[in-house]
């Protein structure tokens, strides 16, 4: 007896945190800095920083198949391969095995997964938004799924807070459309993105070019010198994990902040299983993991606990903390969770050749784009869909690569690729989905994983609104560029991309105001059960068009906020 | 306005900056060759090695810089072959070996060999526009189409080209190869005989 209460004195927190992506380490940081005593469980292997980016430093030939993938790698990366990067050879190490984490699909989804300390902050594209008002009544505007519980106006400081600690770079544009931020300076559009720029602008009204927004130090301040974080030093490897720790991640800004503090005990290998809720207690107590490699179980303890294991996985883990209080998964008294699967759609746009600009290159490899804000429903604009999407892009010089698609060979050829061949610019569509309750997933019945858990099964599509956004996404790009003088203008749209694809999942556990048909309330905490904060992108009420992780960021440090005071006022 | 029907011109591109249509034959589409039925066994003969390493120095000889022999190509390309192709591309492959076995190529002049792979290189351009038909027939007569296996020529030299680009030689001396650039600027100054970036 006296045992046990040893033991949980041991696993005895005042807060745990599930997960430590970029919504997790945020957490993390927040909480310890507030001086709770913090736990952050993480399923996979730990990742130490810099010495374990064991790919970051190499060059090309240095990766046996230079990057490339192997057959055997396709069959474990089943899923992974869908997006035609993420296993690649010179990062796959970051990424799951699909193969050893299965799932399922009833309808299709791309379920592109980092299991390790930093999750895939590491990983991620660094594009940083913020949505806009707009984006916070479009549901209630539209009278579809449901109304966000805030507003723009809740969400703008901690906005301000999380842009200077990460570091984004970028410019004031002034556009309603894009609210501006905490910026360090923008990083350069090259000759040819500033030509169409202009000539997009001229001819476009409400249409802007403008330099992408990226969590990259450009010009980095003490407070970020003072953690190991230097400036961008555009190799473009970000992928691989960054030595220079200038783009933000959980190891490079995050975790040392909240390691400073004291408070911090990361534990790494455990799978959290379920939230505990305490019949008798009538509240959560803790959290009960599976050690991955040992299968062991142990159960952690705290007063408030954190969701950010990713908006699948924490969802999935609410699902299966089953009580006689809440007998269909923690917080699912609305039959929400799991709802309400959103991404981005996008594998459409459009490219050209540029003539002109032989004279002009580049020096560097800018791991960014430039970003064409939405302008469709906006303002005057309205068009037979709902929402809108943004373009992200750039120019550049062709490559050796040309070389495969046209004739020839021998010394004349070789010489010419060895010199840049002409300019290109290709602009993507990022287009928001729209929220949809027939989107969702399931734990599986009866199939369980290694560790006794059971399997995800998806069942989700894009929606009529997306097939019909798509079209002007195509269209519009090959506009703008022949507008602006691009050559041989080649739209593109490939249909055969599943939701996922975006690899930014949201909104199966939505914010609401209503717990009758929503998940959350207000402050990111589970109805009912309120010293359970869920601040990954589960929380995403809609999607908007513009890229979510600045805002996960954002609610989450609000959230942390929160809890500490309601801690205090001994609401929790 | 015309351009509305964008949809008539589809490229099926992706990623945007890849010129080469079949470099996506590496990333997607591929089913993993579980069974062993290829027509190549590894390691090649001597002969072989000796034939695909002759064949890469043609498509990439030694000039002033480095040639594919220097840059250890028809190694490169064997295990590419080996580890991340199916089988039938592999099978396509073994097949414009023993073409050119038949045409005793090792020992042919220069000039006859650049004419036997000139002509290999048109039945591949003819081959593969054959295939773009079809797909597009069968797509849109609503029936499945599984990729035709890419053709000799086509693979030799995209896999000649990517060895060769990536290569410790081929990246430095034929490319300019900067692993810390330090900075960005946007609009530098091209002089003309200026070297690529390697990356």
């Amino acid at each position: 007896m006296n045992l046990n209460i040893k033991a949980a004195k041991q696993t005895t927190y005042d807060a745990i945190v599930v997960g430590s992506g970029i919504s997790g380490g945020w957490a993390a940081k927040e909480l310890t800095e507030k001086g709770l005593k913090v736990v952050m469980l993480e399923r996979g292997r730990d990742i130490k920083h810099i010495t374990d980016y064991k790919t970051a430093t190499l060059a090309p030939w240095e990766f046996e198949h230079r990057g490339r993938v192997t057959t055997i790698a396709k069959e474990q990366y089943w899923a992974g391969i869908r997006t035609g990067y993420t296993a690649n050879e010179e990062h796959r190490y970051l990424f799951e095995n699909d193969k050893e984490n299965m799932y399922d699909e009833t309808r299709r989804f791309d379920w592109i997964r980092a299991y390790h300390v930093g999750g895939r902050s590491l990983l991620w594209g660094r594009q940083s938004y913020r949505l806009n008002p707009v984006d916070f009544e479009a549901n209630a505007k539209d009278g579809i799924a449901v109304d966000w519980p805030i507003r723009y106006s809740d969400i703008a400081p901690w906005y301000d807070y999380v842009e200077k600690f990460a570091g984004i770079s970028g410019a004031k544009d002034g556009l309603d459309v894009l609210p501006d931020g905490n910026y360090l300076p923008p990083m350069q559009m090259n000759c040819v993105e500033k030509q169409i720029k202009g000539e997009v602008e001229k001819k476009f009204a409400g249409r802007h070019m403008i330099m992408g927004r990226a969590a990259h130090l450009t010009q980095p301040q003490a407070f970020h010198t003072e953690l190991g974080r230097a400036a961008c030093q555009f190799r473009n490897m970000c992928m691989r994990g960054c030595p220079y720790g200038a783009y933000f991640s959980t190891q490079s800004a995050t975790l040392p902040a909240a390691q400073r503090t004291g408070n911090l005990t990361l534990v790494p290998d455990s799978i959290v299983s379920e939230v505990i809720y305490d019949d008798k207690a009538g509240k959560v107590t803790g959290v009960r993991v599976i050690n991955q490699n040992t299968l062991e179980t142990k159960e952690y303890y705290a007063k408030i606990i954190f969701m950010n294991a990713s908006a699948i996985a924490s969802a999935s883990i609410l699902m299966n903390s089953k009580s006689k209080r809440f007998p269909n998964g923690l917080g699912n008294e609305s039959d929400q969770l799991g709802r309400n699967i959103m991404d981005h759609h996008l594998a459409v746009g459009a490219r050209g050749d540029v003539d002109g600009f032989e004279d002009k290159y580049y020096f560097g490899r800018r791991a960014n784009g430039i970003y064409i804000p939405r302008y469709r429903n906006w303002g005057d604009d309205k068009r037979d869909y709902i929402r809108g999407f943004g373009y992200q892009g750039g120019a550049s010089r062709e490559s050796w690569g040309r070389g495969v698609g046209t004739e020839g060979f021998g010394a004349d050829f070789k010489k010419s690729l060895s010199e840049p061949g002409g300019w290109n610019m290709n602009i993507q569509g990022f287009g928001e989905m729209i929220a949809d309750e027939k989107n969702r997933f399931t734990l599986h019945p009866t199939k369980k994983d290694k560790w006794g858990l059971p399997i995800v099964v998806f069942d989700a599509a894009y929606g009529e609104n997306e097939r019909k956004m798509r079209v002007d996404m195509m269209n519009d790009a090959a506009e703008m560029l022949e507008a602006a003088g691009v050559k041989n203008v080649q739209p593109y749209i490939d249909d055969s991309k599943a939701p996922g694809i975006g690899i930014h999942e949201m909104g199966t556990a939505r914010m609401g105001n209503d717990p009758k048909t929503s998940v959350l309330n207000k402050h990111n905490q589970i109805w009912g059960a309120e010293n359970v904060y869920v601040t990954d992108g589960a929380f995403m009420t809609s999607a908007s068009c513009v890229n979510p992780s600045l805002t996960y960021m954002a609610m989450t440090a609000r959230a942390a906020d929160h809890a500490v005071k309601e801690l205090k006022k001994m609401n929790v | 306005m015309k351009r509305r029907d964008a949809l008539g011109r589809v490229a099926l591109l992706m990623g945007g900056t890849l010129s080469a249509p079949t470099m996506l034959a590496f990333l997607e589409g591929c089913k993993p060759a579980t069974e062993t039925s290829s027509a190549l066994t590894f390691p090649f003969s001597a002969d072989r090695k000796a034939l695909v390493a002759e064949v890469a120095e043609i498509i990439i000889p030694k000039t002033d810089t480095p040639g594919a022999k220097d840059a250890k190509v028809g190694e490169f390309i064997e295990k590419m072959l080996k580890d991340c192709y199916e089988a039938k591309d592999q099978e396509g492959f073994n097949k414009g070996l023993e073409e050119l076995e038949k045409k005793d190529f090792l020992k042919a002049k220069p000039e006859q060999q650049t004419a036997i792979l000139k002509e290999l290189e048109k039945a591949a351009t003819t081959e593969m526009a054959a295939a773009v038909q079809e797909k597009k027939n069968y797509t849109e007569a609503g029936k499945e189409y599984t990729d035709a296996s890419v053709p000799f020529f086509r693979l030799v030299k995209e896999l000649t080209l990517l060895g060769y680009f990536t290569s410790e030689p081929g990246a430095t001396l034929a490319l300019d190869y900067v692993p810390v650039p330090g900075r960005y600027d946007g609009c530098t100054d091209y002089k003309p005989g200026q070297k690529a970036w390697a990356m």
